[in-house]
């Protein structure tokens, strides 16, 4: 016998999703509204963006290189994680703010919980929670005016974004005025083609839908999870008393982003396909509680990270049905 | 499917139903699991791959009989779709002979 064969299980042939190519094609579906962001707040959104890449790159590098492991930062994972904390940040915070947000995303959230596959959270939320604790005023205040708009999405206030001017529409002029301009429909246009001010990511909805679309229909994202949220939130928002109209709780904020590239991320939702639907209606549950009656005028971060927790349980108690298991065959029995 | 074979040596019998060669594979590099649940959507048994490969890991080997690893039909859709290139059918191999090992005893 010259040589023995190498042996292993069936299959021998792969598919041709795998990490890497994943994590890239989420990036491409972020592109489109990452190139919006620059044009309507210039180079400074692009330097926050790449100071937070650089950041999450180099973190993950040194604290692999600390704990001993194989540096793995080609997989795309530790781009994704600054990208979409970029994306969390408004356009007009201190440079060293996304340095420190990512290097808490990259180092608590994500490598001491054992790398990739082994974080509870989703690191990019957690990152935009610290940075939301620790310096609020940075957080809520540095706002950007979008090049050819204004802040709020209407004419004359330019002080306050659409959630803001929502919650408290007292603080800005008359209320009643003040929530029929940001329920009518210009305003609902701006939001829905991104003509706001807002975190760097957030602001067009309609970008932010055709990559999440685009994901949907590569078989990256789970629909379950999108349909659920989105499903309940707009009931929600449709029942519930809230000044704000529907379309326009469903474009402002950071709604689509959370729904299709935060809340669908593979690590920290559920596994099982039940356990994603219930996943989805509680984010979108939480998301509108928190924008109705939270002290938080945007609520779709910490209805995510909220429910991120809830993941293991939930995957525990939404076990799949097996196939002609021994519940289905008593039945048969009787 | 089928029954890797480490030599050339073994002989085509009355019962063979197909021969198959891979040419050049590349054995891929495990990593770790992100829990896509791409496993969980394409098991025809309703299983969960992904949960019965970590118990199997951990050698939790009840723990896997409770989730369905007998069940297992061995068919590789799990592993063929998986993005961590996890050889799960080996795992789910492996799980089922120590279960039926530990309940011979």
């Amino acid at each position: 016998m010259k040589e023995l064969l190498a042996v292993s299980a069936s299959p021998h042939t792969r598919g041709k999703i795998d990490i890497s190519l994943a994590m890239k094609m989420v990036i491409i579906a972020l592109l489109p509204s990452f190139i919006f962001s620059v044009h309507l707040f210039g180079l400074r959104a692009l330097y926050i963006t790449l100071i937070s890449i650089i950041t999450c790159i180099v973190c993950e590098a040194i604290m692999q290189r600390m704990l001993g492991k194989k540096i793995t930062i080609t997989d795309g994972s530790a781009v994704l994680t600054g990208l979409l904390l970029a994306f969390n940040l408004p356009p007009g915070v201190p440079l060293w703010l996304p340095v420190v947000g990512s290097a808490f995303a990259i180092i608590f959230a994500k490598q001491l919980f054992g790398g990739l596959g082994y974080n509870f959270i989703n690191p990019a939320l957690a990152g935009r929670a610290f940075l939301m604790a620790s310096w609020p005023l940075a957080m809520t205040k540095e706002w950007l005016a979008p090049a050819g708009g204004t802040l709020s999405g209407i004419d004359g206030i330019t002080s306050a974004t659409p959630l803001n001017l929502l919650q408290n529409p007292g603080n800005y002029g008359v209320p009643e005025l003040i929530i029929k301009q940001l329920n009518n429909i210009p305003t609902i246009k701006n939001l829905f083609f991104g003509k706001i001010g807002g975190c760097i990511g957030e602001t067009s909805a309609l970008l932010l839908l055709i990559g999440g679309l685009f994901l949907i229909i590569i078989g990256i994202v789970d629909y379950r999870i999108v349909v659920g949220y989105l499903g309940s939130f707009v009931l929600l928002a449709f029942v519930l008393p809230t000044n704000g109209n529907l379309l326009f709780h469903l474009f402002s904020g950071g709604l689509f982003l959370g729904v299709f590239f935060m809340a669908t991320d593979w690590v920290t939702s559920p596994v099982t396909k039940k356990g994603r639907w219930i996943f989805g209606i509680g984010c979108g549950v939480l998301t509108i509680i928190i924008r109705i009656w939270g002290g938080y005028p945007e609520g779709v971060s910490y209805s995510i990270l909220l429910m991120n927790v809830f993941t293991p349980i939930i995957d525990r108690f939404t076990k799949e049905r097996v196939f002609g298991d021994r519940k289905a065959k008593k039945e048969v029995k009787k | 499917m089928g029954i890797a074979q480490y030599s050339e040596n073994v002989p085509t019998i009355k019962g063979t139903s197909g021969i198959m060669v891979c040419k050049d594979t590349v054995i891929p590099e495990e990593g770790p699991c992100v829990r896509c649940a791409s496993c969980v959507d394409v098991c025809p048994m309703g299983l969960m791959p992904t949960e019965i490969y970590k118990f199997v890991d951990n050698k939790n080997f009840s723990k896997a009989k409770e989730y369905g690893v007998l069940d297992c039909i061995e068919c590789g859709c799990c592993a063929y779709s998986c993005p961590s290139r996890i050889p799960l059918v080996h795992y789910l191999k492996f799980g089922k002979s120590e279960v039926w090992r530990l309940s011979k005893k």
